[in-house]
């Protein structure tokens, strides 16, 4: 288990994805942050924000999860976050963008989610 | 040498050759362009079924992590306790709207059209519209979205509450996602015997090159980084509006989108 008490970041533009998840992640005794997109979510990094872990969703207005992901990467202090993409996404041919991802396939199975949380959330 | 025969004889062959060649071009295009208008067909289905499964996907979701979370650790405080469940009610009827969504586009697919009956019945569409907006009020909050409701008094007309719901739904979810961050205007009134709706959000409004299609069936915006949805949504509701013979129009503004629905208070 990861020693890290820093909090989980959430982007999700869905609300009820964004409760639920919020709510799993706090009976585990995480800290959690969440964004609706991947600007808001660059934003609170850029401020300072350093999550032990980001789960991001793709298809999200404003700001998408591949664009996120290419600006995180393109940036030396945040690249090495681990990041999960939690996605539903039909558009299978536009996710070979992403290749060597960590990927939860929505819906996924919780105990999945809880063991990629104990590898990074202190509980 | 040839003789006269052979000539007129060559002639009409040349001239025949020469028609056959141009019907066989005129036959290959139509083949071209019914292949091509198969190829889009079939792909808008792929489009849409690869959406639906998203779309789908997403309270499904919320409905997993709520009941896998509660199997996985037992939840002791009742407030808490009835607030998952209504958690859970809400995603199942949001999951049943959509699926019954999903059976109209299922019978327009098959049948070429929706059937047209609706069952009218007295009711207040100022009131309706208070509602959704309310429903809606924490999508609002999350996107930022600033609402002004401009409702003096009841509009009340003879409508088919399920499918003017179904109207009024679709044109608040849209703002919600293609017009976050930004403030939007909402007005029912009564004119001449219609019940008119206005939807005028302030966000970045649509293209000019898509806004002779955003009815269209299976029409998605062309902004790159738009959240798609079905391509079905203004399309439906055109097709509610219009059995109740009303009317629903994209109106030239200065900024962002403006909706307005006209119904008559009572159709014929």
């Amino acid at each position: 288990m990861n020693n890290n008490n820093n909090p989980i970041l959430l982007i999700d533009d869905n609300i009820s994805i964004r409760e639920s998840l919020v709510w799993i992640m706090e009976q585990q005794g995480c800290a959690i942050i969440t964004a609706n997109n991947g600007q808001e979510a660059l934003e609170m990094l850029h401020s300072g924000m350093n999550p032990a872990i980001i789960f991001l969703d793709l298809m999200m207005p404003i700001m998408d999860g591949y664009l996120f992901r290419q600006l995180q990467n393109a940036n030396p202090l945040l690249s090495t976050i681990p990041t999960v993409i939690i996605s539903a996404s039909g558009h299978e041919n536009k996710i070979t963008l992403l290749p060597n991802e960590q990927f939860l396939q929505k819906p996924f199975d919780i105990l999945k989610l809880l063991e990629i949380i104990k590898k990074y959330c202190d509980e | 040498m040839h003789h006269e025969g052979e000539i007129i004889e060559n002639s009409t062959t040349t001239l025949l050759k020469g028609k056959l060649e141009k019907k066989n071009q005129e036959l290959e295009q139509r083949i071209i362009e019914r292949t091509q208008s198969l190829e889009s067909a079939l792909n808008a289905r792929e489009q849409f079924i690869a959406i639906a499964f998203h779309e789908l996907k997403t309270p499904l979701t919320a409905l997993r992590l709520y009941i896998d979370g509660m199997l996985h650790k037992q939840v002791n405080d009742p407030e808490k306790l009835a607030h998952l469940f209504r958690n859970i009610q809400e995603q199942s009827i949001y999951l049943e709207n959509l699926i019954n969504s999903l059976l109209d586009i299922t019978t327009v697919l098959k049948n070429g059209n929706l059937p047209s009956a609706i069952q009218p019945q007295k009711m207040d569409l100022a009131k309706l519209v208070q509602d959704i907006a309310e429903r809606f009020s924490q999508d609002f909050h999350a996107a930022n979205c600033t609402v002004t409701l401009k409702i003096d008094k009841p509009v009340i007309g003879w409508w088919d509450p399920i499918r003017i719901d179904q109207v009024i739904n679709n044109l608040i979810s849209n703002v919600i996602k293609h017009a976050p961050c930004a403030p939007v205007t909402i007005s029912v009134v009564e004119e001449n015997q219609l019940a008119k709706l206005l939807v005028h959000d302030q966000g970045p409004g649509i293209l000019m090159t898509d806004r002779p299609n955003i009815f269209n069936l299976f029409f998605q915006g062309s902004k790159k980084s738009d959240n798609k949805g079905f391509g079905i949504g203004l399309w439906l509701i055109k097709q509610f509006i219009e059995m109740h013979q009303g009317t629903i129009d994209l109106i030239d503004v200065d900024t962002g989108s403006c909706f307005l629905v006209c119904l008559p208070l009572k159709a014929e």
